[in-house]
């Protein structure tokens, strides 16, 4: 259970988050949405521990967040960047098992569980047949996939994503969201920003639209996704409806207000 | 069945297919526990510390004997092995008295230094270039070989000779660099290495002044000499004094380097995705800057600057290798013992006629074959 309570985060002299709350039992996954510059990637990154609060605190299991062990931290919340630069040639199957790096001791070395958890979490993704490749050599959605099964091996309960879909194809799209859910079906906590509504609509089970640093609304998709929050938000008119195939929402913006 | 083909059966994920089914043995996981073959990475990975490693230590090992058993005076090989099983203390016959002063007093300190030097800088090298993400760090690239090379070059025109006299002025030189880098890094919180990388870049052009106003205003010819000897980084003369000075504060910085070997893995993931791996990642960048810092101090001390070891012993070990730190650093250290030995015995074996300073040689060799493999690896990549 994450509890956001009360979050102000300023920097560079702007407020970027005012007064935000939230909570988010586990099993689910939590959707942020929201126009550009509403502070998602920003509310993520102060939950994962990254960014320091002024005001307010981010509250998991009891514990606040930012009092915790960076080693202790991580086996409780995974992270998925939105752009992970590699500097050194490592192979996929060595990336995924850095997932495992809080679960060891200064001087351990990787035992037959973590092995496991690595292997599972290569084919969780679907990225088996890349173990052995070099991660400058793969397309930037199996990257994308591998980074995400650096996450899994992670074994935490939270799951964080900062736009995993952006850079990739239909299928890779599918593939990550289907796998996110599945996360929090089994009984994760994920959060996840997304900028495709329609994509959010059809995954999360909840939704936080974010507009000025301000939660504007939260709770299941229908409810958030409503011409008139659409509108307050994105200072977009969108029609919204539900679609036959997926039985989920679509959000169509037809003009700018 | 092919790889290919072993691939395609992978290439729909898991998860697509079933929903993870809620249960016991996988609510904790979250998906499905379907087995794989396991990745080769594994069992490579093991062979290859152990090639590795035991390998670099047999080309140590005849590189320093090598180094000991040639020379301007020759020797046979029975007496460096009786000599050098004396030393050990076990008595093998009575080699003569000349013959054990050149291997035991000036020979083996000299190569002693050499790999103390070399590994040194191998494992500063690959540390730095590791901070800095980038394979073309070099040890001295925070300004600690100019900070060192100032303290040795005011030493000499000061006229304080002595073998120890030098090593100090010239590692609280490198200190007070170390220092300044730290401190300025730990004032821009937050703003990373590229701060440090320009902070070191500053420091090695104002050094360099200073060293070049020094040269310029040299006391005399002899002063002169020495300044442009040291320089340029020679292992000449080096005696056991040098031996002790240096073999605990490089054995150790090495093996404390090594103990942040996954930790330097997991931030080549960049610093978000390194904090969110569990790793503390300023303190341990700032633990491993001042280490690279302090051992590259420590191998300028000794030998003056000598190039290239620290940036082509890592470079060619991650081309064979990999980037996994924890083979990388010793094998960088192995390397680089290995190359500086074996640089510094080729300098000893010219004939009289022709002086090349050890720094002189790992540049000549070096230089080139680093060209050999940036292309070819290059090549490999594309």
């Amino acid at each position: 259970m994450i509890v956001v309570d009360g979050l102000r985060v300023a920097a560079g002299g702007s407020v970027i988050l005012d007064g935000v709350g939230l909570t988010v039992p586990p099993g689910r996954m939590l959707g942020l949405v929201g126009p550009n510059g509403a502070g998602k990637t920003t509310l993520l990154r102060t939950i994962a521990g990254l960014n320091r609060p002024s005001r307010g605190r981010v509250v998991l299991e009891g514990r606040p967040v930012h009092d915790l062990r960076p080693r202790v931290l991580a086996r409780r919340i995974a992270y998925l960047p939105q752009e992970t630069a590699l500097a050194f040639p490592f192979t996929a199957y060595q990336v995924t098992l850095m997932g495992r790096h809080p679960h060891l001791g200064r001087f351990a070395v990787e035992g037959e569980a973590d092995h496991t958890a690595a292997e599972r979490a290569m084919v969780a993704t679907g990225t088996t047949h890349l173990a052995d490749r070099g991660m400058a050599t793969l397309s930037g959605g199996e990257r994308q996939l591998v980074l995400l099964a650096k996450a899994l091996a992670q074994d935490a309960p939270v799951l964080l994503a900062d736009e995993p879909v952006s850079a990739l194809d239909l299928r890779h799209q599918l593939a990550v969201l289907r796998l996110l859910r599945a996360c929090a079906d089994a009984g994760r906590t994920v959060l996840v920003v997304l900028h495709d509504l329609n994509l959010a609509a059809r995954y999360c089970t909840e939704l936080a639209l974010l507009a000025g640093g301000r939660v504007l609304a939260t709770g299941a998709p229908a409810h958030v996704l409503t011409p008139e929050y659409l509108g307050e938000a994105y200072a977009v008119r969108a029609a919204v409806r539900r679609d036959d195939v997926t039985d989920s929402l679509i959000v169509t913006a037809l003009e700018t207000m | 069945m092919t790889k290919e083909a072993s691939a395609a059966d992978h290439a729909v994920p898991a998860a697509h297919d079933v929903p993870a089914p809620r249960g016991p043995g996988h609510a904790a996981t979250g998906y499905l526990p379907v087995w794989s073959p396991r990745p080769r990475s594994r069992r490579k990975a093991v062979i290859t510390l152990v090639v590795t490693v035991g390998g670099l230590v047999v080309l140590l090992v005849v590189a320093s004997s090598a180094a000991v058993a040639l020379g301007p005076v020759s020797i046979p090989a029975g007496d460096v092995v009786a000599i050098l099983a004396e030393r050990l203390g076990l008595p093998m016959g009575e080699p003569a008295a000349r013959q054990e002063l050149v291997v035991g007093e000036i020979r083996l300190p000299r190569v002693l230094v050499a790999v103390l030097v070399g590994a040194a800088l191998g494992t500063a090298g690959a540390v730095m270039q590791a901070l800095f993400g980038n394979p073309l760090a070099e040890p001295g690239v925070t300004g600690v070989s100019a900070g060192a090379a100032v303290g040795a070059v005011l030493a000499i025109t000061a006229g304080a000779g002595g073998t120890l006299v030098l090593p100090a002025a010239s590692f609280a030189g490198a200190l007070l660099t170390v220092g300044a880098v730290c401190g300025i890094a730990a004032a821009s919180r937050g703003r990373g290495m590229a701060t440090v990388l320009l902070v070191g870049i500053a420091l090695n052009a104002l050094l360099g002044a200073v060293v070049s106003a020094l040269v310029a205003n040299a006391p005399d010819e002899q002063s002169l000499r020495g300044i442009v000897f040291w320089l340029q980084g020679d292992l000449d003369a080096r005696t056991w004094e040098h031996v002790r000075l240096t073999v605990v504060p490089v054995l150790a910085g090495v093996a404390a380097a090594m103990v942040f070997s996954r930790d330097l893995n997991v931030m080549m993931l960049g610093d978000d995705a390194a904090r969110t791996s569990g790793v503390d990642v300023a303190r341990t960048r700032n633990v491993l800057l001042a280490l690279a810092s302090l051992l590259t101090g420590m191998a300028v001390a000794v030998s003056g600057v000598i190039g290239f070891v620290g940036l082509v012993a890592p470079h060619v070990v991650r081309l064979i290798t990999g980037p996994d730190h924890r083979l990388l650093l010793p094998a960088s250290a192995l390397l680089g013992a290995v190359f500086l030995v074996s640089a510094d015995t080729a300098a000893r074996l010219l004939p009289a006629s022709v002086t090349l300073q050890t720094g002189v040689v790992t540049a000549v060799v070096g230089a080139p074959v680093f060209l050999l493999l940036v292309l070819w690896s290059r090549r490999r990549i594309s």
